[in-house]
């Protein structure tokens, strides 16, 4: 509704009026679901406040002390599982949780969920060989190096291998604060597929590739 | 109800109750959404933003610090975690000991410094007419949100200090935020064998250039510039002449943040605290990225030449004579093609769609070629490789899993990132 236009020496209608006085109306500021109004004598305050709903993707990770629930995800089709269980559970057993003793951390207070694949001899990925599992590296058995001959992963690009043809990929970062608590940054936002790029067929070296 | 009489209202102070009430009319704003009843009024609805903080997102405030003039602050931005191959990334922080590279994972959030900034809206550069006449060239622009704000229209090409929409006094300033993977590069040493005293011969090697690596801060970090220049990779024939090496880094432009003045800013304004910040984002997921040393493109194609004559046994001995220049050429085309470490960004698991980020490659603007033929093939083959890009379909990237001989295994950085470069 339009406050009618007036001009000089035009006398103002009753309609005119009508239709001013409910323009005016039509700008009550009604307070709606998660809304607060506030008058004041120079207009009305509209807040809203409403945190977001959760984001449920695949593999989003959620910690809670020494232990993690991750949503079902997929690599190349294949569920991932923790301890040979799907994260979705099975007919028998409810999705099962991730638990583990003392958190592992590198020297900066670092520690990953990660995903843990093995591949077959032609670098194929194994299927029941997607485990989750909690480690402080992810490029490496213990940190002190990535495997010999992998180069680490900043030159050549992708994740360097694991012996036994394995690799991790990591599904969100744990950083523990010198409070005590742990802040989860997630990493992956979705399904994943896996390649792997041999050096040669002999040699259990290995450039992975995720997307 | 009945109309009440008024004597007199005046036309002035009519059309400012309606001005009043004009103003005074919700509009929908972030997280809003308002249900306009004609007879009733306006209902607000708050919404949920369904798209919570995504990766490598900015928080820019101004820091006032006293100590910098004349400005007393600059603009700085906290960045939300973003990963690399599941590697947090770092940016470069003043402190009075020294630059520190902290993570951005790191407790408090570190932030990075606005250190230059570019105007968008001013013209490109000068140039001589057909007249002889000097004129400016075209301004880089900026989106069309920011007409709505009143910002000074980009210079158009013409004629130098063109005015245009002088109603609109804001300025606007840019700066680039942008993603750097230091990397190996290479460089090809031709040297010519001296025919008196050795047989005539060329040998064309490849040197290794690490600095960039040896020196970085981290495996990936993030900085910030007036205008990303995106680094020019060789082509062969540069490869072939030694005339050109490969940069040291693969880089992805993250955003582009730009700042907008008050009306009546003066005319060489830097951002201060009354200006407005508006980031545009390039990139919102977090990346995965590997060289293309080891994709090797199609192998090349011999040189053959059937001609038919002799009822054919012509073509058998152009063939042999052909041989050995198509074996030389293999040779040559996979020696340049494994000595390049070009990168490229992917997103992973980014909700079943997967985005391909290639560093964009710096190429000579149009029709600026002019006779060169050297200049003018570099910019058909950039003009091909743009095409190549564009056509590159959103999904199914081509995975970098097919291999050249060369063995790139040998080298890594595992550069503290704590430590600043030496």
């Amino acid at each position: 509704m339009e406050w009618p236009e007036a001009k000089a020496g035009m006398p103002v209608s009753a309609a005119m009026w009508n239709k001013a006085r409910a323009a005016v109306r039509a700008l009550k500021v009604i307070a709606g679901h998660g809304v607060r109004v506030r008058p004041t004598p120079n207009g009305t305050v509209v807040s809203a406040d409403i945190a977001p709903p959760p984001w449920v993707h695949p593999f989003k990770v959620s910690v809670s002390g020494n232990q993690a629930t991750i949503v079902p995800g997929f690599v190349n089709t294949e569920e991932a599982r923790i301890d040979g269980v799907p994260l979705s559970g099975t007919e028998k057993l409810p999705p099962p949780v991730l638990k583990w003793a003392q958190t592992k951390w590198d020297k900066e207070g670092r520690g990953y969920i990660a995903l843990e694949l093995t591949c077959d001899e032609d670098w194929i990925l194994v299927k029941d060989k997607v485990e989750v599992v909690q480690v402080a590296y992810y490029d490496s058995e213990d940190g002190t190096a990535p495997p010999k001959g992998a180069g680490g992963n900043a030159l050549a690009g992708g994740v360097p291998g694991l012996p036994g043809k394995r690799a991790r990929f990591p599904l969100a970062m744990l950083r523990r604060r010198s409070s005590g608590r742990i802040d989860v940054f997630q990493i992956v936002q979705g399904d994943l597929n896996h390649r792997a790029d041999p050096r040669d067929k002999a040699s259990e070296i290995a450039r992975h590739f995720f997307s | 109800m009945k109309p009440i009489p008024i004597p007199t209202i005046s036309a002035a102070e009519w059309n400012a109750m309606r001005a009043a009430a004009r103003a005074a009319k919700p509009l929908k704003g972030h997280g809003v959404r308002l249900h306009r009843d004609a007879a009733e009024g306006v209902t607000v609805h708050a919404e949920a933003h369904d798209n919570p903080r995504h990766p490598w997102q900015l928080s820019c405030r101004w820091r006032h610090d006293p100590k910098l003039l004349p400005a007393r602050g600059e603009w700085v931005a906290a960045i939300e975690p973003g990963f690399v191959n599941g590697r947090d990334v770092t940016i470069r922080v003043r402190t009075d000991e020294g630059d520190v590279h902290p993570a951005l994972t790191d407790e408090p959030a570190p932030e990075i410094t606005f250190g230059a900034y570019r105007d968008p809206a001013a013209p490109a550069g000068l140039a001589a007419g057909n007249g002889g006449q000097i004129e400016q060239q075209a301004g880089e622009g900026y989106p069309a949100f920011f007409d709505t704000m009143g910002v000074r229209p980009s210079a158009k090409a013409g004629a130098v200090g063109a005015e245009l929409e002088p109603e609109r006094k804001r300025l606007i300033r840019a700066a680039d935020v942008v993603l750097i993977t230091p990397r190996l590069s290479t460089r090809q040493e031709v040297t010519v064998q001296n025919p008196a005293t050795a047989s005539q011969s060329v040998t064309i090697s490849t040197v290794f250039v690490t600095d960039a690596l040896r020196g970085a801060p981290s495996p990936h970090r993030i900085v910030t510039t007036a205008k990303h220049v995106p680094p020019r990779e060789p082509d062969q024939l540069e490869r072939l002449l030694g005339a050109y090496a490969e940069p040291q880094a693969d880089e992805i432009k993250l955003a582009t943040v730009y700042f907008v003045s008050p009306p009546d800013a003066p005319e060489n304004a830097v951002p201060d605290a009354t200006w407005s910040v508006h980031p545009r984002y390039f990139v919102f997921r977090n990346l995965n990225y590997a060289t293309e040393a080891q994709i090797p493109d199609q192998p090349s194609e011999p040189i053959t030449l059937r001609t038919g004559l002799i009822a054919g046994g012509a073509d058998a001995i152009f063939a042999q004579l052909l041989a050995t220049p198509n074996d030389t050429l293999n040779r040559l085309t996979a020696f340049l093609r494994g000595s390049r470490f070009g990168g490229m960004y992917w997103t992973p698991g980014m909700l079943g769609m997967s985005g391909v980020k290639r560093p964009t490659r710096a190429e000579p603007a149009q029709g600026s070629a002019g006779l060169d033929p050297a200049a003018r093939r570099r910019q058909r083959e950039a003009a091909r490789a743009r095409k190549q890009l564009d056509e590159t379909p959103p999904l199914n990237p081509p995975f970098p899993f097919l291999k050249l001989a060369f063995d790139p295994w040998f080298f890594g950085i595992e550069a503290d990132p704590k430590q600043p470069p030496a």
